[in-house]
């Protein structure tokens, strides 16, 4: 026994005496991580990038700058208490994936190829990227863009200009269509590595810039759009993307969740009377009648205390508060086309029927995809009559009900139906035409942050964008 | 190896009750040298396992042979002898030993002279600890050690409290050698003394882990001579203490007047036209600016239950000032320990169980614990001695209430109608297989807005948690020669918990299940050497050691999805959608080796040194040792001085370096995956940027101090300064998102922190019948951020809810923890400025207070007369913020009694201000005109507090007296014809007063802050739906055999 005590004294000295001479002991893979993956999954990252959409498509605050909802109790949303949004997530989130993706399959062509073909997944991967910054800089206004996504090695992007971001993602989206060949696309729960989608879809995404730029570049803007209109040209009625919610409760409709416990959002006195005095067929599949009184109810927009029950006014349709797979996610939609054609034609950039036929087009599509009867749809598309920009604004404001980001886009265009602020108002002095940048801007990249501010004015939710002239 | 140490242990048990040749008893009395009885003192026969301990009067009895020699040693005197001749009384008189020979324990176990220390140490003995009853270790530490913050978790929960040392809290727990995963592992009964080490040159020797400080406990042992057995109970009851202040005038609403019932014929019963035009209250509000309880009638929410009693009844609108109140129990606490002692001088052997039943003052909880401790020692050769312990504990919970937002808390102090009467909510929630709230969505629609009935949170919803705990050792010590002893000892521990927790059927959320298990291994195996000898006037102990260590934590987690298919049956197999389902596994090893000397020279002069060099496997592997050390000294000049007023005085001083591993898997970029979206996999990569070349950080630590004694030892004085500084930690640095990312890690920062800890012990008053001993500490901290990253001024801690975002930041040149907000703007004499209507202006991004306190300490009073005692602990802390939302929403929902009463004109506020209502409102707008308004007094509250970060942080300044104990021991004299040898019989108090706070609308207890969301670890400075504090009292008997 004292023999063994006493090995183990010496070889305590022994190993104490070799372990202090090691600089490094080897300890294998024991810090490898178990949890998480290190494989070049491009189909799991691109899946990924898609599944935020939801996050535009079905947003709720940008639909109280287009006045179409209500708050019942908490009315400080409405009242815009929020003037200043990070857009930090949309970087960390899917466009790092994305450009996840572009990396891979520039550095590793060969160990992607699970992906899909490399071409494929480059151009789904711009598309996605082009879909994404075009609704930021519409959002902000200047954001990092030609400078973004470069982690360590440029922690100070700077922010480019609405104009060089529109011009880049006009060629991106001409490079990525270029891009595709004949080879698959995995991981897109959008189009099922259908390219053509792809196609259209970098096509609708020029003809909406092309929309925007109408006003500050109407040459450009043209030739955009008849671009766009050459791939568009055969898109049909039911030509509708809705988002691909399932029913499952990771991947549902946030709209359906957000009335699974609470009841915060009702649609506004001046959408319900609107619907109600035109008679508009999709009213009752936009909302319920008030409880109460069984009669249809809109909610005063922006008050402070609305003072109500909620069974004293209208609600949300239920296909919408209990179902989410079919409205309140739309991508897009053939009604938006159509009335991009009429407006279009209004302005002289071709000749294909004319405005009157193409908001009726895009009424009777609206309707049909709302849920009304066809032939209810026809009859009462064939009562709108079309005589300046502002009809086309009134028909674009009641179809894109809950299409938030993009109903707002096309307001800010439009500047119709005239909407006031809240007399309530928390912050600004108008209805809000961008978004503020998050105050961690200013801190953590402070000199891009004052380059835009002085290229494009303050930071307030009251500057106008680069191509919102009017 | 093992099995002959069982077999050593079975035979010292078996010796210890072997009958010794007795030729007689002899008997006698053990006092000090003034006479005073030593209650508790050890007789032992020498040679022999034949002992006893002196009972409350000092007295003795033992068998003995002529011959035999007698040892008599007591705790902090000298030991004194007698051989047994023809007489058979033996008084013995012990002389106080030196008190400043104190041996200590230090790092790693090894036992010095507290003299020869050169840095700041601690003692708390076990008794002191024992004697408050709780079984929260953190909270019986409270008050006692200087530089010690706890910040209490909710005292009426299961939730434990946490310390900070030194201003930092992941403070290392070890019992016995072994480094426990939470302090909650620790039988608090069987703790024979606690040694706080502070600093890092105290703590070198354990590495990187202890850098925060390690609290170092030694169990109980059975002493040579000693065979007793113990019965210790306690039942105590705990009750709420403290509730906010409500309003009792108003009920729920958002609005004073009426609803009426509107019967419609077409779609309600025909009977249900009698309804017609009966008032209802707005069921769906959860707040309190409805109608005046004025004794109106109308339909409470129990009256739409169908079938029920109550249907179609109009009851009075009136107050109920005790609902809440009402809802709690006393909860009831049961802790049982037994024990027994054996001790030879060749082998000891103690073994130890503790029951405890105990229940909330909340409905339907309850946890069941049974702590187990075995520990022993066996001398199986010449010098060689095994040791080995074993410590197990199970504990099972129902229920643990939730704090924070979402909580019952936040439920009744936040969201809440005053009038509701507790006892119908809990009669009437449940009726014919359904739950009813009183939320309900209106009069013809039963399901609730917000709130689930109250008692659905704990019947409905429910959750279980069950915890298994091990931790043990076994090793050898050998004594090579008089000089040298070596040691190997391996040592486990092991923590697994299983948890469920289920969402009712019934209630307002989609019903859930999830379950989820989770173990912490960690193994380590440690060899020494350790030398000690005395050349003349020169000493010398050094230790020299290598350790390995493993360390493997795995949980896995599943969770239902979209509900459950199974109407009241939980599970994941029942999940509606594909159930989530995620396992972490998280292992790391680390091998060290270790070195120290300690150099005394005539008992004057002391030299301490400390060297460690680890390897990690979480490190860069080209780069994975690091280097920790420390170096102390002291220099003990009383001595020297010959000055007759001071016993004893020493200075001392150390200074250590201690750098850290990064955290595992950091150095590696990986995928994160998440939930798949159907069967399409989905990675994303993670937010922040992964660094291959991370290394840790270093920790540098500077410590000087002074202990002076005077007034024969009746008075000690203890000051400790210490500075500490923390650089390039591998910390995630915060970038703009647009980079793709939201931090980097990166090897950065430099923060340092300094404080001054005080320690002043003294015995006021000492007579053979009463013996008053006064303990105080005090303790202040600074840490400031000296630098962040290049170009980083400013890094969020944390941030909490998005209500104007406050946030906890370090920003460069401040005190770290700052907390950051918005204030109402005001004019250089202290006007609100605001806008024409009477509304505030803020000013953001304000530097509001801080979250560490500007000092903390505690007192402590321990007096005894004759045969009783009486033990007070207060503890108290200056300064410190933290954010109550509680307090912020009963303003807003107009719960609290400040939004009632009346106004400047002699009316009531909730009177509209058409009427001579409203909250009068003075100011100037922004270019300096006077503002002077009336504003409706559910706007006021609203708008003039809702997010004021500014007037919602509080002082968490408060001085409390946590713990009360009176005790009674029996006198021997009754107990001479009982096999007892000592009684004890306490009244024990906890959490009893909160003496004093800075909490100007009443309502929370600043020394307990709930730790919310995602921040529960390290800052707790925001309550986010704090429950209730309860005062527990209790009585405890003690026995021994």
């Amino acid at each position: 026994m004292n023999k063994l005590i006493n090995k183990v004294g010496v070889l305590a000295i022994v190993f104490s005496m070799f372990m202090v001479s090691c600089e490094t002991v080897d300890f294998g893979d024991e810090n490898v991580n178990p949890n998480s993956p290190t494989t070049k999954k491009t189909d799991a990252l691109l899946t990924n990038a898609i599944t935020w959409m939801p996050n535009v498509v079905s947003n709720v605050t940008s639909n109280y700058y287009v006045q179409t909802i209500s708050d019942v109790t908490y009315t400080s949303y409405s009242r815009y208490d929020t003037e200043f949004w990070s857009y930090d997530s949309y970087y960390t989130g899917p466009l790092a994936d994305l450009n996840e993706i572009l990396m891979l399959n520039e550095n590793y062509p060969s160990e992607v190829l699970g992906g899909g073909s490399n071409g494929n997944q480059k151009a789904a991967a711009h598309i996605m990227m082009a879909y994404y910054f075009l609704h930021m800089t519409d959002r902000w206004g200047m954001i990092p863009y030609s400078e973004a996504l470069k982690g360590s090695e440029n922690t100070k992007p700077a922010h480019d200009s609405v104009q060089s971001i529109y011009n880049s993602l006009l060629s991106n989206l001409d490079a990525a269509v270029s891009m595709m060949d004949n080879g698959g696309l995995n991981g897109d729960i959008l189009f099922g590595g259908n390219m053509n989608s792809w196609v259209t879809m970098a096509a609708v995404l020029k003809m909406r810039m092309a929309m925007r730029m109408a006003d500050v570049d109407g040459g450009t803007a043209q030739a955009k759009f008849l671009e766009a209109h050459s791939v568009l040209q055969n898109l049909t009625s039911s030509s509708n993307w809705h988002y691909p919610y399932l029913t499952a409760d990771a991947f549902d409709n946030p709209w359906q969740d957000r009335f699974e416990t609470r009841y915060d959002f009702v649609p506004s006195k001046k959408f319900i009377a609107h619907l109600f005095d035109n008679v508009d067929p999709r009213l009752p599949y936009m909302a319920n009648p008030a409880a109460a009184s069984a009669t249809y109810v809109g909610l005063e927009y922006g008050l402070e205390n609305p003072g109500v029950l909620e069974t004293q006014v209208s609600s949300f349709d239920d296909s919408i508060i209990y179902d989410g797979t079919g409205q309140g996610g739309w991508i897009f939609t053939y009604a938006e086309f159509a009335f991009m054609m009429a407006e279009a034609y209004e302005r002289g950039w071709h000749n294909v029927g004319d405005t009157q036929t193409w908001v009726r087009l895009g009424v009777e599509s609206s309707c049909v995809r709302w849920g009304v009867p066809s032939d209810v749809a026809a009859n009462y598309a064939a009562t709108i009559n079309v005589s300046s920009m502002n009809d086309i604004a009134m028909e674009v404001w009641v179809d894109m009900f809950l299409q938030g980001y993009e109903g707002w886009t096309q307001w800010r265009r439009y500047d119709f139906p005239v909407l006031s602020p809240p007399v309530a108002a928390i912050t600004g002095t108008g209805v809000p035409v961008r978004n503020g940048y998050s105050q961690l801007v200013a801190s953590q990249n402070k000199a891009s942050y004052d380059a835009a501010v002085a290229a494009q004015g303050p930071n307030t939710q009251d500057t106008k964008l680069w191509w919102d002239t009017k | 190896m093992k099995k002959l140490f069982f077999r050593a242990l079975v035979m010292s048990l078996f010796m210890t009750f072997q009958l010794s040749f007795a030729q007689k008893t002899v008997s006698g009395t053990v006092t000090d040298t003034s006479g005073v009885p030593l209650p508790g003192a050890t007789v032992v026969v020498q040679g022999t396992s034949n002992g006893v301990t002196t009972n409350f009067d000092g007295d003795y009895s033992i068998s003995a042979s002529e011959g035999d020699v007698l040892v008599v040693s007591f705790v902090g005197f000298e030991s004194a002898s007698a051989t047994v001749g023809a007489a058979s009384t033996y008084d013995f008189s012990l002389s106080e030993g030196n008190a400043l020979e104190e041996v200590v324990v230090t790092a790693l176990g090894i036992s010095r002279e507290k003299k020869s220390l050169g840095y700041s140490q601690q003692t708390v003995s076990g008794d002191v600890i024992a004697e408050s009853k709780q079984v929260d270790l953190n909270v019986a530490l409270t008050g006692k050690v200087a530089g010690v913050q706890m910040i209490g978790g909710s005292s009426s929960t299961f939730d434990n409290g946490f310390l900070r040392l030194r201003g930092e809290s992941d403070v290392l727990y070890v019992v016995d050698g072994i480094k426990v995963y939470a302090m909650s592992d620790i039988n608090v009964d069987n703790i024979e003394s606690i040694s706080v080490l502070k600093g890092a040159a105290a703590t070198a020797l354990y590495g990187a882990d202890a850098k925060s400080g390690v609290i170092v406990i030694t169990s109980k042992s059975a002493k040579a001579g000693e065979t007793s057995f113990e019965v210790n109970h306690s039942t105590s009851i705990s009750s709420i203490s403290l509730l906010p202040n409500y309003q009792n005038e108003y009920g729920g609403g958002y609005y004073t007047s009426w609803d009426t019932f509107s019967y419609n014929p077409n779609t309600d019963p025909a009977e249900w036209a009698a309804f017609n035009g009966q008032l209802i209250p707005y069921y769906a509000a959860d707040e309190s600016w409805g109608p005046k309880l004025d004794g109106t009638l109308v339909r409470h929410w129990d009256s739409w239950i169908p079938n029920h009693p109550e249907f179609g009844t109009l009851r009075p609108w009136e107050a109920n000032p005790d609902n809440v109140k009402n809802f709690y129990n006393d909860g009831i606490e049961n802790s049982t320990t037994l024990a027994f002692n054996a001790g030879s001088d060749t082998a000891s052997v103690r073994g130890s169980a503790r029951l405890i039943d105990e229940s909330l003052p909340f409905p339907n909880t309850d946890r069941n614990q049974i702590d187990v401790n075995m520990t022993g020692d066996v001398k199986i050769g010449d010098g060689l001695t095994a040791f080995a312990s074993l410590n197990y504990q199970y504990r099972k919970t129902l229920n643990f209430p939730t704090n924070g937002y979402n909580g019952l808390g936040a439920n009744f102090n936040q969201w809440w109608q005053r009038q509701l009467d507790m006892d119908r909510l809990e009669r009437n929630y449940f009726f014919e297989g359904q739950y009813y709230s009183w939320n309900r969505r209106s009069a013809r629609n039963a399901t609730p807005l917000y709130w689930d009935a109250p008692h659905f949170d704990f019947y409905g919803d429910q959750n279980n948690q069950r915890k298994n705990v091990m931790f043990g050792n076994f090793g050898l010590n050998y004594e090579v020669s008089d000089n040298i002893s070596a040691d190997v000892v391996v040592r486990r521990r092991f923590n697994s918990y299983e948890s469920n927790g289920r969402t009712g059927w019934g209630g307002i959320d989609t019903p859930s299940y999830s379950e989820s298990t989770s173990r912490y291994t960690q193994n380590e195996a440690a060899a020494s050497l350790t030398y000690s000898e005395r050349f003349d006037e020169v000493d010398v102990q050094a230790v020299l050691g290598y350790q390995v260590t493993q360390n493997r934590n795995q949980s896995i987690s599943a969770s239902t999805v979209g509900g459950l298919t199974v109407t009241d049956f939980y599970s994941i197999a029942t999940s509606v959608d594909r159930p989530n389902y995620s396992s972490s596994l998280v292992k790391s090893k680390s091998q060290a080796t270790f070195a120290s000397i300690s150099v005394g020279y005539d008992s004057t002069l002391y030299v301490d040194g400390s060297y460690r060099l680890d390897w990690g496997s979480t490190a860069n592997p080209d780069e994975n040792r690091i280097e920790t050390w420390g170096l102390s000294g002291s220099f003990i000049f009383g001595e020297l001085l010959d000055a007759s007023w001071l016993d004893f005085g020493k200075l001392r001083a150390g200074y250590s370096e201690s750098p850290v591993f990064p955290g595992a898997y950091a150095t590696t970029q990986v995928y994160n995956v998440g939930t798949a979206y159907g069967n399409y996999t989905r990675f994303s990569v993670p937010n922040t940027q992964s660094n291959p070349n991370l290394l840790g950080g270093t920790r540098t630590e500077f410590e000087a101090g002074i202990e002076l004694n005077f007034l024969n030892n009746r008075l000690g004085l203890d000051v400790t300064y210490f500075d500490r500084k923390d650089k390039d930690q591998p910390i995630s640095i915060p970038v703009t998102g647009a980079t793709g990312y939201t931090g980097l890690a990166i090897n950065s920062g430099q923060s340092s922190a300094e404080g001054i800890e005080i320690t002043l012990n003294t015995t006021p008053v000492q007579t053979a019948d009463f013996n008053w001993d006064l303990s105080v500490n005090f303790a202040t901290l600074n840490k400031y951020v000296d630098f962040l990253a290049e170009g980083i001024e400013t890094r969020v801690l944390d941030s909490w809810m998005s209500w104007y975002g406050l946030q906890t930041q370090e920003r460069v040149g401040e005190e770290w923890g700052i907390l950051v907000g918005r204030k109402k703007a005001k004019t250089a004499d202290g006007t609100d400025i605001l806008t024409s209507s009477g509304r505030p202006t803020w000013e953001n991004n304000q530097i509001l207070g801080n979250l560490l306190p500007d000092f903390t300490g505690g007192l402590t009073s321990q007096m005894r007369y004759k045969n009783w005692d009486l033990g007070l602990g207060f503890d108290f802390q200056a300064g410190g913020k933290f954010y109550s939302t509680s307090n912020m929403f009963s303003y807003y929902s107009g719960l609290h009694e400040d939004t009632i009463g009346l106004n400047d004109k002699g009316n009531p506020k909730r009177d509209s201000t058409s009427n001579g209502g409203g909250v009068h409102v003075t100011g100037v707008d922004a270019s300096g005109n006077p503002v002077d308004t009336y504003m409706s007094a559910s706007f006021y509250y609203y708008i003039h507090y809702f997010g004021n970060h500014e007037h919602w942080l509080y002082d968490a300044s408060y001085v409390k007296l946590r713990t009360a104990r009176l005790g009674y021991n029996l006198p021997a004299t009754a107990l001479d014809n009982t096999p007892f040898d000592n009684v004890n019989i306490s009244l024990v108090g906890n959490n009893l007063l909160l003496l004093y706070s800075n909490i100007p609308e009443g309502g929370l207890d600043p020394s307990e802050i709930e730790g919310s969301g995602s921040i529960a670890s390290g800052y707790r400075n925001v309550e986010g739906g704090q429950l209730p504090p309860s005062r527990t009292i209790g009585i405890n008997v003690s026995l021994t055999f």
